[in-house]
């Protein structure tokens, strides 16, 4: 059984359809990433897999358990994390306050893992009673990222953790997501930096104005000539 | 004497105060009812703080909740309750849980899209509770409702802005006030947390009609003679002048907006009706020279928890 299955699923915003029809599949302990070119449909597939959109066919089933009538708090509260794009940070409250509120469903304070990702970035640490509005780019990412692994889920979604950090900052941001992954987290991550994705992930697939059009191993979709052509310069 | 005793001896000594100023009468009525008005306006500018500043959505509806508040507590001690000062404290309640009530009713549906009408909902809601009070058989019709004994005193309006204050204070620093302003912040990223935002909003939208409710009760209690068009649109806009003077997301900024404004419409009175030009164009004034208010969203530490303060 998937973790995660996305089958034949339909969505967007209103009349507009941006997914026409995609399908996926994610096992546990796997990192997934999905390419695309800008408005191919990869955000619109993380909402929807989070349920921040309708689906208007299709299904989605996470650990077995259909979602069509998953709330996006419920969604949350069964283990799906997802980082947004933009990172969706709580600029009023505390760094500490942004990391805590990741263990609202639960009612649990989630101080060990606080702890943990304070272990795993410890400028966070040193800011925790700062307003996260006062962080930097990569701060904020890393606060986001941080965010979902005090939440504990054990699908991590990330929506182009890459997106408008330092070429330095995206390899330490793609190396702790490989080891979130090691430490038992299964991974779906949507990027525009190919190589870097490729190089982290264990599978992919290609979206194409809605339609995947491409999957394999990281590998083999990096050996890819199109895909080369395409994405990889 | 531990640090921690001092806001309830502060309060003691606050309430033997007002107590001792209503029994002997020591306070220029003027003046008393001054502060009365002050209290009042204190109570509705913190509950509209709550969803209008904490929350950052925009409701235009406080004055239709506490004319409900007024009305019902009026109606239950006039016509309900025994007529003693006694029972004055239910009657309030009776107000606070009906205006409540009528929140519930108004945040269930507009809350229910994401893109919410807030505003437009809570302005039709005014429109209706005033047409309501003009026209239902029990009220008075739009000759009002009289015959409401003045059991508001100093010490109560004291009780109940302390309890309004120290509630809407504990609400924001407990983790349901967190989630509350992580929804203003990014309503999408708190439901990716896992905070249900609907639930949030409609519980926050509630809270806030309660204590309009029990300022309306208070007021009808001060006043003695209520009818509809004293909760008109400009009752509302009364409310969120306040709130904005002394700037949302703070406490003190509400204290203070409300304390200033009650004054300044007082300390105008000799302009007559240009107070209601001139006290506005202050106001502009002030919001180009600080847009978010006297406080700026900041707190006076003292209203602040104590295991904040330490970060």
């Amino acid at each position: 059984m998937n973790l995660l299955h996305v089958d034949n699923i339909v969505a967007g915003y209103g009349p507009l359809t941006i997914l026409h029809g995609v399908s996926l599949a994610v096992d546990e302990g796997e990192i997934v990433c999905v390419l695309g070119a800008n408005g191919a449909g990869k955000s619109t597939l993380l909402r929807a897999v989070s349920r921040l959109i309708p689906l208007a066919a299709g299904t989605i089933s996470f650990r077995g358990k259909s979602l069509a009538r998953v709330r996006p708090h419920q969604a949350a509260a069964m283990g799906i994390s997802h980082v947004p794009e933009g990172r969706g940070i709580f600029g009023n409250l505390t760094v500490a306050e942004n990391l805590t509120l990741a263990t609202f469903a639960s009612h649990t304070s989630g101080a060990p893992r606080v702890s943990k990702v304070y272990e795993t970035f410890p400028v966070l640490g040193q800011r925790r009673g700062q307003l996260a509005s006062t962080l930097s780019g990569g701060e904020q990412q890393m606060l986001a990222i941080g965010r979902a692994i005090v939440s504990d889920g054990d699908l991590f979604v990330l929506d182009e953790p890459s997106m408008g950090l330092s070429p330095l900052f995206v390899k330490s941001v793609f190396s702790i997501i490989s080891e979130i992954n090691k430490q038992g987290k299964t991974v779906l991550v949507v990027e525009q930096n190919a190589t870097m994705a490729l190089s982290h992930s264990h599978r992919a697939y290609v979206l194409e104005n809605g339609k995947i059009v491409a999957e394999g191993t990281s590998r083999e979709i990096a050996r890819d000539e199109r895909i080369k052509k395409a994405y990889l310069g | 004497m531990a640090k921690r005793h001092i806001p309830l001896i502060l309060f003691a000594a606050g309430l033997t105060t007002c107590l001792a100023l209503d029994l002997t009468g020591g306070l220029d009525p003027y003046v008393a009812q001054i502060v009365i008005y002050i209290g009042i306006n204190i109570i509705l500018t913190v509950s509209l703080n709550l969803v209008n500043g904490y929350m950052g959505e925009f409701s235009v509806g406080h004055a239709g909740f506490m004319a409900v508040g007024a009305y019902a507590a009026a109606y239950a001690s006039v016509n309900l309750l025994p007529h003693s000062a006694w029972f004055f404290p239910l009657a309030l309640a009776t107000g606070g849980i009906c205006a409540g009530l009528l929140g519930l009713l108004v945040a269930i549906p507009a809350f229910r899209a994401r893109d919410d009408y807030l505003a437009i909902i809570t302005l039709a809601l005014l429109m209706i509770v005033k047409s309501a009070f003009d026209n239902l058989p029990w009220f008075g019709g739009p000759q009002g409702f009289y015959g409401i004994e003045k059991y508001t005193n100093l010490s109560w309006v004291f009780v109940w802005t302390v309890l309004s204050v120290a509630a809407i204070r504990n609400i924001v620093y407990s983790r349901f006030g967190r989630a509350i302003i992580a929804i203003r912040d990014d309503e999408i990223a708190a439901t990716l947390v896992s905070v249900d935002t609907r639930h949030t909003k409609i519980l926050a939208f509630v809270t806030s009609s309660f204590f309009a409710g029990i300022a309306g009760g208070l007021f009808a209690h001060v006043i003695q003679f209520i009818n509809p068009r004293t909760f008109s649109l400009v009752k509302s806009t009364d409310i969120l002048l306040m709130l904005y003077l002394g700037g949302g997301g703070s406490l003190a900024g509400s204290i203070v907006g409300a304390t200033i404004w009650t004054l300044a419409i007082e300390f105008l009175r000799f302009l007559g009706i240009w107070r209601f030009v001139v006290a506005p164009v202050a106001l502009i004034v002030l919001m180009i020279y600080r847009p978010r208010g006297i406080m700026g969203g900041r707190e006076l530490p003292w209203l602040v928890p104590r295991d904040y303060r330490k970060e």
